[in-house]
This record gives C-alpha cells, structure tokens and sequence, in this order.
C-alpha cells in the first residue's frame, strides 16, 4: 500500500467544511473525474465537482467522519478505496446534527507525474429511505428547484 | 496506463450482456455466476453484502418482491488496467412489485470494478449504485418498504 494513493478523502472533507477552503479537496480528483453523489445527477470533472462541493458547503458543515472500514488494493496504475463512515454533518440553516452511515467505492489513477488522482467517486447510505444525510440532500436539491 | 476502451474492443461487453439479461430476466443463478466469490456488494438504503452465498440471498430476496419491466443503459464507460476494470454505468429502469401494483421507474448509476480470473473471465469483484432521483421516489421508496417487510412477499 506504500505505494498507493495516501491522501484521505474523508479528511479533506473535514477541513474544507472548517475552512471553507473546497481547493486542496477538489485537487485530489482528476480533471475528468465522474462523481456520483445519491439523489443527485452526475458531476462530471473538476470544475463541476468544486461547484457541487461549494453549494454542499453552503448548506452543510461536517462535524465529523468516522471511518470505520477501509479497504485499499492498488493494482498497476489504478487503486480502489472502499470505505465505510458514520459521519455528522449540520445543516447551517438550524443546527441540528444529522447522522449517517455512508459508503464509498472510489477508483484513483496515478498521473504520469506519479501522483493519484480520483477517476471515479460514488457513495451511498445504508440507512433507509429518508433517515440520515440524504434527507437533508433532498431538501437542498428542492430548494435549488433540481428535484426532477 | 489503463483507458477508456471502446464498445468494438471491450471484453467487458458481453459480460454486461449477461448482467442485464439476467436481471431482466429474474435469473439468480445468471447474476451469481457474474460474481467474484469475494465480491462486496453496496445496494442503496441496505447493508454491505459479503461474498458470493450472501449476495445470491440478496438477490433471492430481491426478486421475491420485483420483477424487472425495463431496462435502458444510456451510458456506461470502461478502464481496463491489467487484470481490473472499472466499469461506470448509467440506467434506467421499471420493475413492479410482485405483489401487484404500478410499475416503479428508476434512474441511477453504478458502479463495478471487474477482476480478471485465473481462467481469463471476468467477475465483478466490488460494486455499489445509487439513485439519481429525489429521496422518496424511484425504487428506494420501494427497497425501503422492502427491509421494514411492510410488502409481503408472494411465494
């Protein structure tokens, strides 16, 4: 694993949200990366993905994720990271924290610089319909009129 | 470096083929036999599912509540990179409840990441998806009722 990508999504999450700050987050992906957020159309490449965590950040902030399952195989020059988390986020609107168990599978590649980006991002909830985040998503997409 | 590889040059296809007949036809067997017996499984709203006896049980299930419709992938792409492959799709989908009623419409993504076997097949080794409509609609509200066992399976 030395050898594979070394940079934690979930962290770069967490720090975006304190600092506001989406770029060294956007930097991991790759400029033609697809990520697939639940409930939610494809974001294609860098620049869409920043927006799409820009308008995240301006409704969420992350009080915590905590890993509970990783696993990383990196085979030539692509790597894929499974991941399982309980993260806590809080709407800016009222405050009130949202817990939810989340998975992610996610495919790097290594650049010809040697350094690994993300090509792929998808995740999704274990919990039901309409418990943790992705009810608060919901709410986000129909304020933002991006619910049909 | 692995890329994206054409529909004329992608051993994936057929195998592709394979996954979306048997889904629409209801075929267990057709849908295990796809899978890595170390396959790890991430379904919307459910679970983890580890291994080939656990992801047969989950489809088992599955088609005890729904029978497949309709199925339309208007985009999927594929990296192969030695003996892995990512494999993206986008879906459409109308399955119906066996139980009776309306048809259900989904729109999603999934996505696969194939190992090649000692014998030069390929199985799909991890894989999640999700859907692209608003919580409450498409076929999670349905795989929802599914796991609180508020619709009764017909047997």
């Amino acid at each position: 694993m030395s050898d594979g990508p070394s940079e934690s999504v979930n962290e770069h999450v967490v720090k975006a949200s304190q600092s506001g700050d989406v770029k060294p987050l956007v930097s991991l992906f790759a400029d033609d990366a697809l990520f697939m957020p639940p409930n939610d159309t494809t974001v294609y490449g860098a620049e869409e993905i920043r927006s799409w965590w820009e308008d995240y950040f301006s409704s969420f902030s992350i009080a915590s994720n905590i890993q509970t399952e990783r696993d990383m195989t990196v085979a030539g020059n692509q790597a894929f990271e499974r991941t399982a988390f309980t993260g806590t986020i809080v709407p800016k609107k009222d405050g009130a924290k949202i817990v939810d168990d989340i998975r992610t599978l996610i495919v790097w590649k290594r650049q010809p610089d040697g350094n690994w980006k993300i090509s792929h991002f998808i995740w999704n909830s274990i919990k039901p319909v309409g418990a943790g985040t992705n009810r608060y998503m919901n709410l986000m997409m129909q304020k933002k009129g991006r619910s049909s | 470096m692995g890329a994206e590889v054409s529909k004329k040059e992608d051993p994936l296809l057929s195998y592709r083929q394979e996954w979306i007949r048997a889904f629409k036809a209801g075929d267990v067997d057709g849908l295990v036999s796809l899978a890595a017996d170390d396959i790890v499984c991430m379904s919307p709203n459910d679970t983890t599912v580890y291994g080939k006896d656990e992801f047969r049980d989950w489809w088992e299930e599955y088609f005890q509540y729904f029978k497949s419709v309709a199925f339309a992938e208007p985009e999927r792409s594929v990296v192969i990179d030695g003996d892995f492959a990512t494999e993206h799709s986008a879906y459409s989908l109308a399955i119906a409840p066996v139980s009776g009623g309306g048809r259900i419409r989904d729109d999603g993504r999934s996505l696969s990441i194939w190992k090649r076997q000692p014998d030069g097949s390929w199985k799909i080794w991890q894989m999640i998806w999700n859907s692209t409509n608003p919580i409450g609609s498409g076929t999670n509200r349905y795989m929802s009722r599914m796991l609180q066992k508020k619709v009764k399976p017909k047997r």
